[in-house]
C-alpha cells in the first residue's frame, strides 16, 4: 500500500467513525441547535469538559494558528490573548443575555434584538449581518478540510478537488447526522484533538532539536525578530495586537451560534462560573504555536504557511500517524462547520426569510427552506475557498470585523435605557460598511490599527449619537415577561 | 479553583428571584471591584502589551512574551474567581436585606 493510501484511509475511518456515532447518538439523545456547545448541561463534568476544550480546537486553532506562528510569527500570540479576554467579558454579559432570554423564551440573537428592540427590520438586519458572515468562517473550515486531503494524500489529489470532497463531507454529515449528534461526536473530536496536540507540540521539537528549550533556542539565534511583534510583518504592531485582541474579544460570543448557546444553560450561575474555568483550556494552544515555530527552521519556504503542520507531521510521522492527526483535524473542522451551517440555514429562514418575504410561512414550510439554504451557504463558502488565497487566520479576522459589530447593541440593550432602535440600527450599518469597504480596499490595518476595531469604535460613536437625537424608547426587556415560557424553564431547571 | 468550579453546589446565587424586581436591577449594574478584577487581565495581556513583548530573558526555554501570556492564562482565571466570589458575597447581602 502506497503512504498516502495508508493516510488516506485512517482519515476516512476516523471521519467515519464520527459519523456513526452521529448517527447512533442522534437516535438515543433529543438534542436542538444550542444544547451541543458548552452550554448543554445533560452531561457529566467530563463531557463538559471535553466540550468546552473542543470550543477552542476549530481547524483555525489547529492549522490557522501553527500557520500565522509560521508566517507570521510574533502578532499570533494575539489568538492566547483574545481567548483568555473573552471569557472576561463573558462573565458579565452572558448571564444578563441568559436572563433576558429566560424572561422573553429568546432562542436566537435575532430574537434578542426584537424583544429589546421591539423592530422587525433591526431583527432581519441581525439575522442576514449573521449568515453573511458565517461564510468566511465556513469557508476556513472548508480550506482547512481541503488543506488536510491535499497534504495527507501527498499532494495526489488538488486543493480544489480536495475542497470539492470535503464540501460532500460536510454536507453529507450535515444532513445523514444532524445537529443532535454533534456534541458526541465532538468528544470523539476532542479526545483526537488533545493526543494530537500533545504528541506533536512536544514531539516534534523534540524529534529535530531534542526539546522545547534547544528548539527556541536555535530560533532565537537565527530570527529573533520574528518572535516579537511585527515579528515577520510589516505593519502589525503593538497598536494592531491591542485593537485586534479587543475586536475579537468583544466579538467572540455575537457569533449567532455561540450566542444561542447562551440560552440553553441552566442558571446564570452556572455561566459565570463556566467563565471562571474557560481560560483554562487556552493552556494548550501554545502546543501548536511550538509546531509552526519548528517548522520555521526545519522547512523554510513553504508557499503557505497553513500548510506547515501537517507538512512537517508527514515528514516526521509514519503515514498511519499523519491519518490520526488528519481525521483528528478533519472532525475538527467537520464539527463546527455542521454547527455553523445549520446555525446560519436555521437564521435565514426563520428570522430573515419569514418575517420579510413570506409571514405567513409554516414551521415545516421553514425546516424545508433552512435544508435548502445548507447546500446554498455551503456551495458559496465552497466558491470563496476556490478562489480566494487568505491565510486561515486571515478570513477569521475578516469575518470578526463583520460579526463583532453587534457587540455596542448588544451591551447598550443590556446597560443603557437610552438605546434606540435607530441607533443601533444605523450602527450596525456603519460598523459593517465602513469595516468591509477597509478590508476589501486593502486598508486593513488602518492607520496601524485593526480595521475592523476602526469600524467598531465608529459603530459606538454612531449609535450613541442617533440613540440621544431619536426620541426615547419602551426597553423591550422591561415588559412583563411570558409566564408560560418563564415556568416551563423553572420545570425543566 | 477547578474542583469548586465542577462539583459545589449551585450557591445562593441560584435562588429565584424572577419576581423580585429590585434584585433583578440590582445585578443589572456588576459590581465595582468585579469590575476592577477584570480589568487586570485586560491590562496585563493586551494593553501592556510594549512592556512585554520581548525575546529575552527566556523563561524555562521560552520566549519572554510566550511565557508571560502563559502566565496569565491561570492568573486570569483566579481575577474571576475573585469577581465571582465578589458577587456572590454582594447578592447575599443582598438577598438578605
Amino acid at each position: 500500500m502506497k503512504p498516502s493510501m495508508i493516510a488516506l484511509a485512517v482519515i476516512f475511518g476516523i471521519v467515519l467513525l464520527g459519523a456513526i456515532i452521529g448517527i447512533c447518538s442522534g437516535r438515543r439523545r433529543q438534542m436542538n441547535l444550542e444544547q451541543w456547545t458548552v452550554a448543554g448541561r445533560g452531561f457529566g463534568v467530563i463531557f463538559v469538559w471535553l466540550l468546552m476544550a473542543g470550543e477552542v480546537y476549530t481547524t483555525f486553532a489547529f492549522l490557522g494558528a501553527s500557520g500565522w506562528a509560521y508566517s507570521r510569527g510574533g502578532p499570533t500570540l494575539y489568538i492566547i490573548a483574545y481567548l483568555t479576554l473573552a471569557y472576561v467579558i463573558s462573565f458579565f454579559i452572558l448571564p444578563e443575555i441568559w436572563e433576558a432570554g429566560r424572561k422573553f423564551a429568546l432562542h436566537t440573537e435575532s430574537d434578542f434584538f426584537q424583544q429589546r428592540y421591539g423592530s422587525k427590520p433591526l431583527a432581519a438586519l441581525v439575522a442576514i449581518v449573521g449568515v453573511i458572515f458565517i461564510v468566511p468562517y465556513l469557508q476556513l473550515q472548508l480550506t482547512g478540510l481541503g488543506i488536510i486531503v491535499e497534504v495527507a494524500s501527498l499532494h495526489a489529489i488538488s486543493r480544489p478537488l480536495a475542497m470539492l470532497i470535503a464540501f460532500i463531507i460536510v454536507a453529507g454529515f450535515v444532513f445523514s447526522s444532524g445537529i443532535r449528534a454533534v456534541a458526541w461526536v465532538s468528544v470523539l473530536k476532542d479526545s483526537l484533538m488533545l493526543i494530537a496536540a500533545f504528541s506533536i507540540g512536544i514531539g516534534i521539537p523534540y524529534h529535530y532539536f531534542g526539546g522545547i528549550r534547544p528548539m527556541f533556542k536555535a530560533l532565537t539565534q537565527a530570527k529573533a525578530a520574528h518572535l516579537t511583534m511585527p515579528g515577520s510583518t510589516s505593519n502589525l504592531g503593538h497598536a494592531w495586537y491591542i485593537s485586534t485582541v479587543l475586536l475579537t474579544a468583544f466579538g467572540f460570543y455575537m457569533w449567532p451560534h455561540a450566542f444561542g448557546s447562551v440560552f440553553t444553560a441552566k442558571s446564570g450561575d452556572t455561566l459565570r462560573r463556566n467563565a471562571v474555568i474557560m481560560p483554562l483550556y487556552t493552556i494548550t494552544l501554545p502546543l501548536l504555536f511550538f509546531v509552526g515555530f519548528t517548522a520555521i527552521l526545519v522547512l523554510p519556504g513553504l508557499k503557505s504557511g497553513d500548510l506547515a503542520l501537517l507538512t512537517l507531521v508527514s515528514q516526521t510521522f509514519p503515514p498511519w500517524f499523519l491519518g490520526v492527526v488528519g481525521g483528528a483535524g478533519a472532525l475538527t473542522a467537520m464539527v463546527p462547520a455542521a454547527i455553523l451551517i445549520l446555525s446560519a440555514a436555521t437564521l435565514f429562514a426563520k428570522n430573515f426569510f419569514r418575517p420579510v418575504f413570506k409571514p405567513a410561512m409554516k414551521d415545516d414550510e421553514v425546516a424545508k427552506l433552512a435544508k435548502v439554504m445548507v447546500v446554498v451557504i455551503t456551495g458559496i463558502a465552497l466558491y470563496f475557498a476556490i478562489y480566494s488565497s487568505t491565510t486561515l487566520v486571515g478570513l477569521l479576522l475578516l469575518a470578526y470585523a463583520g460579526i463583532a459589530q453587534f457587540f455596542p447593541g448588544v451591551v447598550c440593550g443590556l446597560y443603557w435605557k437610552r438605546a434606540t432602535t435607530a441607533g443601533v440600527f444605523a450602527g450596525i450599518v456603519a460598523g459593517v460598511g465602513t469595516a468591509m469597504a477597509l478590508v476589501f480596499s486593502k486598508h486593513d490595518p488602518f492607520i496601524g490599527l485593526n480595521a475592523g476595531f476602526v469600524a467598531l469604535c465608529l459603530n459606538v460613536l454612531v449609535t450613541v449619537a442617533a440613540s440621544v437625537l431619536t426620541p426615547a424608547q419602551q426597553d423591550g426587556f422591561n415588559e412583563p415577561g411570558s409566564r408560560a415560557a418563564a415556568s416551563a424553564v423553572a420545570i425543566s431547571s | 479553583m477547578i474542583f469548586w468550579v465542577l462539583f459545589s453546589r449551585d450557591g445562593p446565587t441560584t435562588v429565584d428571584h424572577s419576581g423580585d424586581a429590585a434584585y433583578i436591577s440590582r445585578m443589572k449594574i456588576p459590581r465595582t471591584g468585579a469590575l476592577l478584577l477584570a480589568l487586570v487581565p485586560f491590562i496585563a495581556i493586551c494593553f501592556s502589551v510594549p512592556l512585554w513583548d520581548r525575546v529575552y530573558p527566556l523563561v524555562l526555554g521560552l520566549p519572554f512574551n510566550l511565557f508571560w501570556l502563559i502566565c496569565w492564562i491561570p492568573l486570569t482565571s483566579i481575577c474571576l474567581w475573585g469577581a465571582y466570589r465578589l458577587q456572590d458575597r454582594g447578592s447575599d447581602k443582598g438577598a438578605s436585606e
